[in-house]
């Protein structure tokens, strides 16, 4: 394979078909999609539109009921969040991917953690190695948070979907889907994740930006997927509609 | 009596006695027997072999209700009200508490049912409660006797100092062991004019918490020369004096029920005196007075089970009874 | 150093201790010197390994965010199997392991149904309280076995070790355990995963923790820890009964919530729960040499222990309150 990210090659991340069933209602009628790598993808819809279970389809929190997802033209199954991730996809949930009690620096790498010796899968946790590099990731992400030993409890929202976002990076994500970030964030916040998002895009990682705010999905994104009751209603560049085309749709 | 008389006198009793096994096959007999304690409290097992042993040698159908917690009064009463509702020919239950089971033990009589309080008697006896009979030990009796028996092992010359364990505060069958005990050593102050002093603590009803509780308190009081446990936790405290290399008899331990453990302490002289309850007993004669009283409607009696205190001679006969529970 | 105050402060473990160190002097005092002398401290390590090491268990599933209602009972059927296989015939080595093995079957089930059904593992656990304790009383036949004594290696766990003979093996015992399940959950990813488990269950599946394998692992650790410490303290006792450890769960959960331990998960810490565990044995050795009346014994423990969390949870509040200027 060539290395020119923006060939119009197989597609990172594809789906075909999908459908789902949740407790009797047909939320998911057959979606497919495909989607560029590097391309800042907005999805819209209102709730129940079936946002929500497109993405946890595609991050591994569930299966589908029939139709596949295509990870560089491979179909792939996956039977857990850990099988996304190691294909590359990470998702930063809505109601945090977090835990509250515990430190930045353990939730940096929870489930991922380094070891010092192992044996199978468990093993002692290199802990100067998880302080350090989460210093670096969020730094890099451009967050200055004082200690790696700092409960994730005591940040503000959009510190928090800052970690989260560092650590997305951290993992090397081809893919990166973001489920309603700029939720419960001030305005500054809400700013720095719309530019974090196009500046990702530049760097080659795909992003899949799913809001209910369409002034923050035009701003971050080059091209806007709507849905409406399972189906998907409207995929065009951004540039060529508008806030107002969305409504209708709707 | 005229000839006539007799002969029909004598053709009744005939009639009775001939068709009593009859009556006898025709309804079995059939008891409820609810108590206070646990299906984890080996000497209520003593009290069910000796229950269920009768009751086959009877025919009788018959069925023991435990509660979930040691000595609750509610379930107790809740048990009893749904052994009631089969409409059994005999109630046997523990009379744990004075008022609580005045009223439901008049209903069952009311409705005929033969009713037989067992192992704990209403305080108030015969006057406080509608039972017909009692079957067990005085308690207070009891605790008499042991410390009686006890007594003759203290030491000749010099104070007494007793510890009075009360395993579950508030609970008639121990306050009034630990109150016959007390009696005793008051009337013993008085008569031998001796120097004694007890205290009362809650000693706890496991083996681990009492000999833990004791323990501290007999290290912290090396002068006390006697432990009474109102049940069968010294046990555990004569590990604990073994533990500390205290000499069997320095420390007089007395309770109450006759568990292998208990007589394999007698047995290395740590446990001097023990009272036996006779579970076994307490379970099997009510049986037999239900049935007198169903068949040939005779009333049942009071069957006092014995003040029997054992003693370490007893140990090793007794160990091979205990363990079949029938002691 | 403010900083540092104000962190520890926070530390749940750190208010525990604080508190255990208060009542220390405040029993010391009362005791007349009593209370930290050889022969009671002695004394005081021969309940407290067996009750710290069931609240070792307790806490670390409370971390992941359970509960366990079962130990008390699974304390007392452990050992009970043991002692019965070895009336069989079994020697010790393969009768321990069995019981051992039982009670990962115990947990295991406690684990799987709770998540297999979605039911709140306080109800399964408590289901399976009752369960375990009438298999206890099933399994000795209602009479508790003799322990041949010759044929355990009692003294590996319980025999005094070290100078003045002031602690037992179980206590060093204990201590590794802990260690070990400290160390665990510290320090190695599984304990990340059992905080995540219970800090935010959502978060956890999420990040592919196999929460569902974490939380039964959890489950199996605490029922091994509380057969192993019931098997410790019948080597002790002597006696398997089978009301031994009753209430000891509610003692296992306020030991773990003393020591800082939330009832929500995610939050606490090993040596906060056996620092619980020290805390409520302190409370009830102290008002033994302390001489509080039998009957008000209970009131006095229960009183000093709501104080204890007050005590705890204030002054955590001062350390959060404590102004610290940012830089």
């Amino acid at each position: 394979m060539d290395g020119n990210p923006t060939a119009a090659a197989t597609p990172v991340i594809s789906a075909h078909g999908l459908h789902k069933w949740y407790s009797g209602v047909h939320a998911l009628r057959g979606v497919s999609l495909d989607i560029r790598q590097g391309e800042a993808l907005g999805l819209v819809g209102d709730n129940g539109a079936g946002k929500s279970t497109l993405i946890s389809i595609l991050s591994g929190l569930h299966a589908p009921d029939s139709g596949e997802v295509r990870v560089e033209g491979r179909p792939v199954r996956m039977r857990g969040p850990r099988d996304a991730m190691d294909l590359g996809i990470e998702t930063i949930y809505q109601y945090n991917s977090m835990v509250p009690t515990m430190t930045i620096a353990r939730n940096l790498f929870i489930g991922r953690e380094p070891l010092k010796a192992r044996i199978g899968r468990f093993g002692i946790l290199d802990e100067r190695r998880m302080r350090a590099e989460s210093v670096a990731a969020i730094a890099d992400v451009g967050l200055h948070l004082r200690s790696p030993d700092a409960l994730v409890g005591e940040l503000s929202g959009g510190q928090r979907q800052g970690v989260a976002i560092a650590r997305a990076l951290y993992f090397k994500s081809k893919v990166l889907i973001l489920d309603e970030p700029t939720n419960h964030l001030s305005v500054k916040e809400t700013a720095k994740v719309i530019q974090f998002v196009r500046s990702l895009s530049a760097q080659g990682v795909t992003c899949i930006f799913i809001s209910h705010n369409l002034q923050h999905v035009f701003a971050s994104c080059d091209r806007i997927v709507a849905m409406a009751h399972g189906e998907i209603v409207l995929d065009r560049p951004a540039g060529e509609t508008s806030p107002e085309d969305i409504q209708t749709v709707l | 009596m005229t000839f006539g008389k007799k002969l029909s006198a004598a053709a009744a009793l005939l009639f009775t006695v001939a068709a009593g096994p009859a009556l006898a096959q025709d309804a079995p007999l059939s008891i409820v027997f609810a108590h206070h304690s646990s299906a984890s409290n080996p000497f209520w097992q003593a009290v069910k072999k000796g229950f269920d042993d009768a009751c086959a040698r009877v025919d009788a159908s018959c069925q023991m209700l435990f509660t979930q917690t040691e000595g609750s009064v509610q379930e107790q009463l809740a048990n009893i009200e749904a052994g009631l509702a089969r409409e059994p020919d005999a109630l046997f239950l523990t009379i744990v508490d004075n008022a609580a089971f005045d009223d439901v033990v008049q209903r069952a009589r009311d409705a005929g049912i033969t009713v037989i309080a067992v192992n704990v008697d209403d305080s108030e006896g015969a006057a406080g409660n509608a039972r017909q009979a009692f079957v067990g030990q005085g308690f207070v009796a009891a605790g008499y006797a042991l410390g009686q028996a006890q007594s003759a092992n203290f030491p000749e010359e010099g104070p007494i100092r007793v510890l009075m364990g009360i395993s579950a505060p508030g609970q008639n069958w121990s306050e009034q062991r630990g109150e016959g005990v007390i009696k005793f050593l008051e009337d013993y102050r008085e008569s031998s004019g001796r120097d004694v002093e007890w205290e009362r603590i809650d000693s706890g009803t496991d083996l681990g918490v009492t000999a833990d509780r004791v323990g501290a308190y007999l290290a912290s009081h090396p002068e006390t020369n006697a432990y009474f446990d109102t049940g069968l936790w010294h046990a555990g405290v004569a590990r604990v004096l073994a533990d500390r290399g205290v000499p069997p008899g320095e420390v007089l331990l007395g309770g109450f029920d006759v568990v292998p453990e208990v007589l394999e302490q007698m047995k290395t002289g740590y446990i001097q005196a023990e009272v036996d309850q006779q579970g076994y007993m307490q379970g099997f004669m009510p049986v037999m007075m239900a049935y007198l009283a169903k068949n040939f409607g005779l009333s049942p009696a009071d069957v006092d089970t014995g003040q029997g205190i054992v003693t370490p001679d007893q140990a090793d006969d007794l160990m091979e009874l205990s363990a079949q529970g029938l002691r | 150093m403010r900083r540092l105050l104000k962190r520890s402060l926070q530390k749940p473990e750190l208010a525990a201790t604080l508190l255990l160190i208060l009542l220390v002097v405040v029993f010391q005092i009362l005791s007349n010197g009593f209370f930290l002398s050889e022969a009671n401290l002695r004394g005081f390590l021969g309940l407290m390994p067996e009750m710290a090491l069931v609240a070792t268990g307790v806490t670390l599933l409370m971390i992941c965010g359970e509960f366990d209602l079962s130990v008390g009972s699974v304390f007392a059927l452990m050992p009970m199997t043991m002692a019965v296989l070895m009336t069989q015939g079994w020697p010790f080595l393969p009768a321990m392991t069995a019981g051992l093995l039982l009670c990962v079957v115990i947990g295991f089930l406690n684990g799987w149904l709770t998540i297999r059904f979605a039911i709140p593992s306080f109800i399964t656990t408590l289901g399976m309280l009752f369960m375990a304790r009438s298999l206890t009383v099933v399994v000795s036949g209602g009479f508790p076995p003799r322990l041949n004594m010759e044929a355990i290696p009692a003294s590996l766990f319980v025999a005094f070790v070290g100078p003045g003979s002031l602690v037992r093996a179980s206590f060093l015992w204990f201590l590794a355990i802990a260690l070990l399940m400290g160390f665990l959950l510290g320090r190695t990813n599984f304990g990340n995963w059992v905080r995540a488990t219970g800090g935010f269950l959502p978060a956890a599946q999420a990040m592919g923790i196999p929460t569902a394998r974490v939380k039964i692992t959890a489950f199996i650790i605490c029922s091994v820890l509380a057969g192993f410490a019931g098997m410790i303290q019948v080597m002790r006792l002597g006696s398997p009964l089978p009301s031994a450890g009753e209430g000891l769960e509610l003692q296992a959960v306020a030991a773990a919530v003393i020591g800082g331990t939330s009832l929500w998960g995610g939050i606490g810490s090993i040596l906060g729960g056996i620092i619980g565990a020290v805390l409520i044995r302190v409370i009830d050795n102290g008002l033994v040499l302390s001489q509080v009346d039998g009957s008000w014994f209970k009131f006095a423990i229960g009183a000093l222990t709501i104080l204890a969390v007050i005590g705890n949870s204030w002054l955590r509040k001062r350390g959060q309150a404590m102004k610290i200027s940012e830089h």
